[in-house]
This record gives structure tokens, C-alpha cells and sequence, in this order.
């Protein structure tokens, strides 16, 4: 299989200045990961524990200390922002609260446009397309975020997301703030997309059930490490490293009977 | 066993908007029973009412609501005021904005002890009561800022059993946090109840969850009960449709690759509740007297109903 990202010893330390101490907390210890073209990764693991981090640092939102970011066997590291810009259309993100990634002064339609290039009848056209591909009406293309519901905003961001036709899509959280009937079909639109548009999705969720029902291999990252990688079934059988056990303990075979 | 809490024919509203609509339910000693529905179904509604808590617009129209004999709803608000704390705790889903920053915790938890009592007995209870909790002593003079997202429900669950009430409202406390804090915390709350003598009305949207946690299980939608029963029956063999839905769009349930069947369309705004069964639009079963009559509640198999497919009662 085709390797469309590959992480080489990625660090991460932040800085914590208080008026009377500097503390310095790390954030991602020596990642070592390859995701495939066409998969979808799984990363989980507590809040805390990096994984927003990893995603941000793997699409270059957040510089790493040390290692290396390899995107198509292209090292994209220390390469310059300039020619970065050429591959950014290519890797998007979807943020976990879609009440806050949306600005509440910009219509629907045009927050999706944003992305598009060519005239502006063009722009509308496709915009309009993008939107009904993830569910949301014509009719609504004049709208401001505050009038669509939870899930509705969550297909706003998921199609500004779509609107550079990506390859490579980081999903933070993406359904963890929303209802159980909407996370649902929000899941299912995400397959959908996957198919239609040959998607690889790094998957970032604390949610076991979600990641078991989607994801074809995962990582499990505790404190700012992977402490395991591997097929989503062989980990789910048998996990081998203890957090990993405790997780599985607490996320799924207790609330399952 | 003996019932502590119950609802009567409870319609909770105003002129124009009826929020709840003749809930019935009761929760008995050392009960944990749960509130299941999307949101806007009412459930933290229906808490907000037995505490006493409502919106100002919003005012119950009917019904009885009876606490330990007594009767809640005609009592002043200083009588209430007493209840409130002292018989009935309750915790919400964000703990950070309950909290005060600028207090320490052992501060507030000791704020909340009614009755007279000398400085140290007070703290004395606070360190009983944390240590209880699973924090450590340390908690006590440390603020809300530096404590986790975890560590700070448990103290709210520490400042609502303080007084050792007898009924806890929990409104989706384990929303906001991981699923190892999380898990944490509803053994926590399931000891509780022998440990305190405690009942616990538990509001979530997650009904595997409700399974874990709870004895019986209350299915709202749009503000009226639709199923009411033991919590493993309807866990295992759901009835009404909505509940078969809820159960159904749990991603659990399917094999990777499979589609989530979801429940298709919205909770109806309760400005324009249609004229019939609220769940009638989005509703597998429906049938003609769906769309003109709500039905009313009847018994089958060990719990309330309401729907037109297990009986032709009607709502009065």
C-alpha cells in the first residue's frame, strides 16, 4: 500500500510561564507513525494525552521541535510556507465544536467558497454542489451559522473541509458534541465521503465504539507517546500494553452487556 | 420499597408552549433511575422541575410532584429553599462553570453545610467526604483551576452530598469528560447509592450508558414519556419505535463498513409540536390515528407505553 504520511521521531514540548516558574510539558515524544493511503487511522487515548497535537503538527497548524514530516515521501518539515501552500490544499482539518470553527458573520455559502477557486459564478455553483453533497439544502446557502443546529454546522465545516478537494482529512473529535441520533449520520456521512472522494481520515476521538465501527488500524497514544499500533480488530482482541487494556476495560466491554 | 420521589400528572409550560405533558414516573429508595432522549426532549426539563428550578417564563400547570410525602410544588420558596442542598443534590455536565475560581475547594464544599456546626467539625465532614469521593486531602486547598475535569465533578458530587440528601439529579455529568474519567465516575456514583442511601435520577442521551448505570429507564421525547421500564428489558427489547431507534444509531451495533441506520429528521420545536403522537413523522409504524391522537400510557409487558401500536388507549 501506497504510504501517504510518515512521522519520523516528531517532539513536541510546550512552555507553561507562570509570573514565578517555567514548566515544560510534553506534548508528543518521539512519534513514530505511517498512515496509508486510503485508510482510516485511529488515533485515541485520554484528553490530555496529545493526540489534537499530533494531528495539528502532522498538517504543519503547529511547528515540531525535532523530527520529521514526510507527506508522499516529500519532506515537508522545514519546507518554506510559500511552497507549503501548494500542498495545503491537499490535507484539511474538521475541528471538534463546530460553534466555534465557523465565523458567525460569514453566510454558509461563502464560508464554503472561501476554498474554491475560479469566477464567482463558479464559486456559487460549486459551493452549492459541496453543500448538498453533505446535506445541507440550496435554500440555505444565505444563511448565518447561528441558524443551523449542531449537526447541520458540523456538514458546514465537513464541506468547507471538501471544498479544496483534499486527499487527507485530520477529524478531531468531530462527533463528540453531538447528540447520539446526529453522530450517527454524521459517521455515515463521513464513509460516504470516503468512497466517493478516495479519503484517508486520521480519525482523533476518545470515543472507543466510534473508532472500533471505522477506523482499520489505530494508535494509542498516552501521555504524549504511542504506546501501541496496529489493526483495529487484533488490538480490540488482544491489547498488549496495559493502558490500552484499561481503555478497552472503560470504554467498551462495560457499558456493553 | 418505598417511593421517594414521584410525579403526577405533571404539564409544565405556559400560555402558548407546553413543555412537559402529564409525566408520570417515580423513583423509589436506593434506586438509579435514567432519563434517555435526543436533545430538546425535555429531560433536564423534567429535573428542573422537581428541584423547582425553571425558567421564569415556564411554570408548572399541573400535576403534584411528592418528595418524601411531601408536596413540593405548593411549598414556598424558602421552604424549598431547605430541600434544595439538604434532601436533593444535584450535579450538571460542566463542572468548570459551577465551580468558582476564585475559592478554594474545600471553601466551597464547606459553604454548602447547612446546620450549626463549629469550624472543624466542618472540615473534619469536608475530608470525610473527599477522601469518600477518591480525592486527596490535598483537594481541599487547592482551586478549581488546578484540578482535572474528572477530579472537579467528583468534588461537585462531594458538595451535593455533603448534607447527605436523599435524591441526587445528575445532569449528564459524564458528558463532558473522557471515557476512563468517565467510567471513573459512574462506579463512583453506583456505590454511592448503597454507601449514602441514596436514589439517583440520572438525565443522559447515551442509552448504553442508562444500561450500565440504572434500574429502570425513562425513554422522553418532546416532553412526554413514550417508554418506561426495567433498564435491561429495554436495553435488550426495546418496544416503542423511538426506543428501537435510539438503540439502533449506536455505532456498537454495526460491523465496520456497515451504515449506521439513523433516526432520520429532528426533534419537532416544541413552538409547533404537531397535532398527534410528536414522534409520528419520524416513525417506521405509523398509522392514521397517529397523526390525530397523542396516545395515552398503557401497560404491556411490565411497562408503560405509549404508542397506538400496543393499544388504542388515548390521551385525555
Amino acid at each position: 500500500m501506497e504510504i501517504l504520511w510518515k512521522v519520523e521521531n516528531l517532539k513536541k514540548e510546550y512552555e507553561i510561564r507562570t509570573e514565578f516558574k517555567k514548566e515544560k510539558i510534553v506534548a508528543l515524544k518521539n512519534i513514530n507513525i505511517e498512515i496509508y493511503k486510503g485508510e482510516v487511522f485511529g488515533l485515541v487515548g485520554e484528553s490530555g494525552s496529545g493526540k489534537t497535537t499530533f494531528g495539528k503538527v502532522l498538517i504543519r497548524l503547529i511547528e515540531p521541535d525535532n523530527g520529521k514530516i514526510y507527506y508522499k515521501n516529500i519532506d515537508i518539515t522545514d519546507m518554506p510556507e510559500k511552497i507549503l501552500r501548494k500542498y495545503r490544499k491537499n490535507f484539511q482539518i474538521i475541528f471538534q465544536d463546530p460553534y466555534k470553527s465557523l465565523n458567525p458573520r460569514i453566510r454558509c455559502g461563502y464560508a464554503v467558497m472561501e476554498g474554491i477557486e475560479g469566477n464567482k459564478k463558479e464559486k456559487i455553483e460549486r459551493a452549492i454542489e459541496i453543500l448538498n453533497l453533505v446535506g445541507i439544502k440550496k435554500e440555505r446557502f444565505y444563511d448565518y451559522p447561528h441558524q443551523f443546529s449542531g449537526g447541520e454546522r458540523q456538514r458546514i465545516a465537513i464541506a468547507r473541509a471538501l471544498s479544496t478537494n483534499p486527499e487527507f482529512i485530520v477529524c478531531d473529535e468531530p462527533t463528540s458534541n453531538l447528540d447520539v441520533s446526529i453522530q450517527g449520520q454524521i459517521l455515515n456521512l463521513f464513509i460516504d465521503l470516503k468512497e466517493k472522494f478516495n479519503l484517508t481520515y486520521l480519525f482523533i476521538t476518545h470515543n472507543l465504539k466510534i473508532v472500533r465501527f471505522l477506523a482499520d488500524r489505530i494508535a494509542v497514544m498516552f501521555k504524549g507517546e504511542i504506546v501501541e499500533t496496529g489493526k483495529t480488530e487484533e488490538i480490540f482482541k488482544n491489547p498488549s500494553h496495559p493502558y490500552t487494556e484499561k481503555l478497552l476495560k472503560s470504554g467498551i466491554l462495560k457499558f456493553r452487556h | 420499597m418505598e417511593e421517594i420521589l414521584k410525579l403526577e400528572n405533571i404539564y409544565v409550560g405556559n400560555e402558548e408552549l407546553k413543555i412537559l405533558r402529564n409525566i408520570n414516573f417515580s423513583v423509589k429508595r436506593n434506586e438509579i433511575v435514567s432519563i434517555v432522549g435526543e436533545s430538546g426532549c425535555g429531560k433536564s426539563m423534567t429535573l428542573r422541575t422537581i428541584i423547582k428550578l425553571l425558567p421564569k417564563n415556564l411554570k408548572i400547570l399541573n400535576g403534584d410532584i411528592i418528595f418524601e410525602g411531601i408536596r413540593i410544588k405548593d411549598l414556598k420558596e424558602k421552604e424549598m429553599n431547605k430541600i434544595r442542598g439538604e434532601k436533593i443534590g444535584m450535579i450538571f455536565q460542566e463542572p468548570s462553570s459551577y465551580l468558582n475560581p476564585l475559592f478554594t475547594i474545600g471553601n466551597q464544599i464547606e459553604e454548602a453545610v447547612r446546620g450549626n456546626f463549629k469550624r472543624e467539625k466542618r472540615k473534619e465532614r469536608v475530608m470525610k467526604i473527599l477522601k469518600e469521593m477518591g480525592l486527596s486531602a490535598n483537594v481541599y486547598y487547592q482551586y478549581p483551576h488546578q484540578l482535572s475535569g474528572g477530579m472537579q465533578q467528583r468534588a461537585m458530587i462531594a458538595m451535593a452530598l455533603i448534607n447527605n440528601p436523599s435524591l441526587l439529579l445528575a445532569d449528564e455529568p459524564t458528558t463532558a469528560l473522557d471515557v476512563t474519567t468517565a467510567f471513573g465516575i459512574i462506579n463512583l456514583l453506583k456505590n454511592l447509592v448503597s454507601e449514602h442511601n441514596l436514589s439517583i435520577l440520572f438525565v443522559t442521551h447515551d442509552i448504553s450508558l442508562a444500561n450500565y448505570i440504572s434500574d429502570r429507564i425513562i425513554v422522553m421525547y418532546a416532553g412526554i414519556i413514550v417508554e418506561n421500564g426495567k433498564a435491561k428489558e429495554i436495553y435488550e427489547n426495546p418496544l416503542h419505535p423511538y426506543t428501537r431507534k435510539l438503540i439502533e444509531c449506536l455505532p456498537e451495533k454495526y460491523k465496520k463498513g456497515e451504515r449506521i441506520k439513523t433516526i432520520e429528521g429532528e426533534v419537532p420545536s416544541f413552538k409547533n409540536l404537531p397535532h398527534g403522537c410528536p414522534f409520528f413523522q419520524r416513525c417506521d409504524f405509523k398509522m392514521k390515528i397517529c397523526e390525530e391522537r397523542i396516545p395515552g400510557e398503557i401497560n404491556f409487558e411490565n411497562r408503560i407505553l405509549r404508542c397506538f401500536k400496543y393499544g388504542n388507549t388515548l390521551e385525555s
